[in-house]
């Protein structure tokens, strides 16, 4: 089975960005894989511990220097990853319908049978990627999927949480999974730093899947939002709770 | 005039008030509302305010939309088409059907939406929360958008709460008490009277459209296995209709303008008879305008149009069992009070004995920071920040957490913020209301005492106080600051 695992590069979202002269400048703010899309992998490596004919590709699209970031998704346990290099790349440009067309041909051209997709991103947490690349696939769809359970055949049973119930559904590949793993899994195995060495990271650029940069939206301005509180000091509990609660 | 489709879920035949909530938000900007009421009756349906149009689907049994995306995202594509903007929960599945649906139609989707500030700026929350967003779309009609609930303030409530301070000024002011009780006393009335002729709309429509084809009196109608055809529930006579507001009943000239052109309204919309929806064939809906423009209060005719829906299951549901998630307490991201911890409660044990009577005491949720999640004190559901849930409650009460730029993203838009710290130096003493520098055990053996003390002091009471309490004039202010689209 081939599985896709799809990441986005984003700026670390533990982070204030700064603001600089009105200007919002992440010059200073470091680029992380989204925390999101490395418990999907660390789910996926470990589903391979039971499944080993599993072969995992893990695929991102974005600007030229994140794709050494990406080397450390091969240390995970992933066998490849596919870098789609885009150049002079702007988060409010390639929106995510844009994304979803470009992942779309990738998909098809390299045959997948199960692609992985974060519930939303951390930076802007869209969530819109998955559930239009389930569109433009005509492919089957899990959402909310936080377990993978087993693959036989083409068919995966997995685990999702909807509406406060776990449910369990048995889907026929191919599939495009919407995924909420468990982001305290995330571990990085010894062996895959050792295996590193062998696996390949396939850079493309944009140009050649042959698709033309058309953004849906256009961002006006950013605010920082910024609420003043006068703090009061008080000594008592009481005093707190009448304050509070009478 | 400016429409919007609203796709809401029913939850065992009964719409939340979050359901409302969102409908009032979306109709501070659309004057034209239309509902793609799923699971829910023509009675369940009534229910919901402020609607011009609601689409009521026909099945056998209950959709189960996590099975039936792909039918629901076809189903809402055509109907996209007969309307400016499309909008879901961005925390629900439906988030997931509009996604499905947009792409069907060419379109992208802005999620976390919590304000509308023109006919094309829509504000959402980036990078985890710190950054707020003003978005436009480039491409024409339709759009969708999808909104963070948990973010906006129900204008029903701020309308309330306005008017609560409004009757406390007056009563405090003026000498004239009996003249100024006389008139919230209108008020009331007034709202009472816009619910009563509400129901006597909906008797009459049942009346009319009984002899018909018997439709409204079943409230089990949906699930009939036939396409059933869409009934009118607009008649000529519409002696029920005039527009009544508690806000403008001071302008009466505004009504009668109202009335006639509802009663335009009325001709057109028997001229134009929608037609009939079905999936298999993939004919949409057609629009059904209302061309009035009117107050928010204004009581107004539901059309309804029932869709013929095919469960076809996209796959086999093996198991299901109900997570069981802190019975007794609110869920984090809907709770007017959240308490929460940090790192200092060292273990899970210690951190919800201390926590968890308090909560049971206050009817809160409760919260936890990253590193409280880290160390295994308190599961990831619990963390509140950049990375966690991002929470707007009424008051938030911070024991032993420092206030790192990453946790506080969390509960920046929490109206009263209380931090019980007992460094005097922490960072959360900035952004805080009320600070206690005493041992936060001692502080919550404290509030257990003071809540033992007033035991007749209910739940529901203790939120009402604090509603009184915050509706006070105000120690903080809001400031935005506004900055320029970064150059990367």
């Amino acid at each position: 089975m081939k599985v896709g695992i799809t990441v986005k590069v984003i700026y670390d979202p533990e982070v204030k960005p700064m603001v600089d002269n009105g200007i919002l400048n992440y010059k200073t703010t470091k680029r992380v894989i989204d925390p999101i899309d490395e418990a999907n992998i660390a789910a996926v490596v470990k589903f391979k511990e039971t499944f080993p004919s599993i072969r995992i590709t893990v695929i991102c699209l974005s600007k030229e220097s994140d794709s050494n970031l990406l080397m450390h998704t091969l240390s995970m346990g992933v066998d490849e990853v596919v870098f789609v290099k885009i150049n002079n790349y702007d988060e409010s440009i390639v929106d995510g319908l844009t994304k979803a067309k470009v992942l779309k041909r990738l998909v098809i051209a390299e045959k997948y049978d199960l692609i992985l997709t974060g519930k939303s991103s951390s930076d802007n947490n869209s969530g819109f990627m998955g559930s239009a690349l389930t569109t433009f696939l005509g492919w089957n769809q899990l959402y909310n999927v936080y377990e993978l359970i087993d693959n036989k055949a083409d068919q995966l049973t997995a685990r999702c949480k909807l509406r406060n119930r776990i449910m369990t559904f048995v889907v026929k590949l191919p599939c495009v999974l919407i995924c909420e793993f468990d982001k305290s899994e995330i571990s990085v195995s010894t062996l895959g730093i050792i295996k590193t060495m062998d696996k390949k990271l396939d850079i493309r650029p944009i140009n050649k899947l042959d698709l033309t940069w058309c953004s849906s939206i256009s961002v006006v301005n950013y605010v920082v939002p910024n609420k003043v509180r006068k703090v009061k000091v008080i000594d008592n509990v009481d005093t707190l709770m009448t304050t509070l609660f009478s | 005039m400016k429409s919007a489709l609203i796709i809401l879920e029913a939850k065992n035949n009964k719409f939340s008030s979050n359901d409302q909530k969102l409908i009032n938000f979306i109709h501070k900007s659309y004057e034209n509302i239309g509902i793609l009421a799923v699971n829910s009756s023509y009675a369940c349906a009534k229910t919901l305010k402020r609607v011009n149009n609601i689409y009521l689907l026909a099945t056998k049994i209950p959709i189960n939309i996590d099975r039936n995306s792909y039918a629901c995202a076809l189903l809402v594509a055509g109907l996209i088409l007969n309307y400016d903007v499309t909008v879901a929960d961005t925390d629900s599945c439906y988030h997931n059907v509009i996604c499905r649906a947009a792409a069907a139609v060419n379109r992208y989707v802005i999620s976390n939406v919590y304000d509308i500030l023109g006919d094309n700026i829509f504000v959402r929350t980036a990078h985890a929360g710190m950054v707020n967003q003003h978005v436009g779309f480039k491409c024409n009609k339709p759009w969708l958008i999808s909104v963070k609930l948990s973010l906006i303030v129900d204008p029903d409530i701020e309308i309330k709460e306005e008017k609560q301070i409004e009757e406390k000024k007056n009563n405090d002011n003026s000498g004239s008490n009996d003249n100024l009780s006389s008139n919230v006393e209108v008020k009331e009335q007034n709202v009472d009277t816009v619910v009563s002729d509400k129901d006597v709309v909906d008797d009459k429509d049942k009346k009319v459209n009984d002899p018909k084809n018997n439709l409204n009196s079943k409230d089990n109608l949906i699930n009939e296995n036939k396409v059933v055809q869409e009934k009118e529930v607009q008649q000529k006579e519409v002696q029920h209709e005039e527009p009544i507001s508690d806000v403008t009943t001071q302008k009466p000239t505004s009504i009668s303008v109202n009335k006639e052109s509802l009663e335009v309204t009325e001709i057109k919309t028997c001229e134009n008879k929608p037609k009939e929806v079905s999936i298999d064939n993939k004919k949409e809906g057609n629009e059904v305008v209302n061309e009035v423009v009117k107050p928010i209060e204004i009581i107004q005719d539901v059309r309804y149009q029932i869709i013929n829906f095919p469960i076809k299951n996209q796959m086999k549901l093996l198991s299901y069992s109900k997570i069981e998630i802190n019975v007794g307490l609110p869920e984090l991201s809907k709770a007017d009070i959240v308490i929460a911890g940090g790192r200092s409660f060292g273990t899970e044990e210690n951190f919800m004995t201390w926590l968890k009577p308090l909560a049971l005491k206050l009817g809160a949720a409760i919260g936890a920071t990253k590193g409280a999640v880290e160390l295994g004190c308190a599961p990831i559901r619990f963390q509140i920040g950049s990375t966690g849930s991002i929470i707007t409650p009424k008051l938030y009460i911070a024991f032993g957490i420092s206030g790192s730029d990453h946790h506080m993203i969390g509960v920046k838009d929490a109206k009263t913020i209380v931090a019980v710290n007992i460094d005097k130096d922490a960072a959360i003493i900035s952004m805080a209301d009320y600070f206690i520098t005493m041992d936060m055990f001692g502080v919550i053996s404290g509030m257990m005492k003071w809540l033992d003390n007033n035991k007749t002091m209910s739940i529901d009471n203790l939120i009402q106080n604090l509603n009184k309490n915050q509706s006070k004039p105000d120690q903080s202010k809001p400031d935005e600051q506004e900055i320029k689209t970064p150059t990367n």
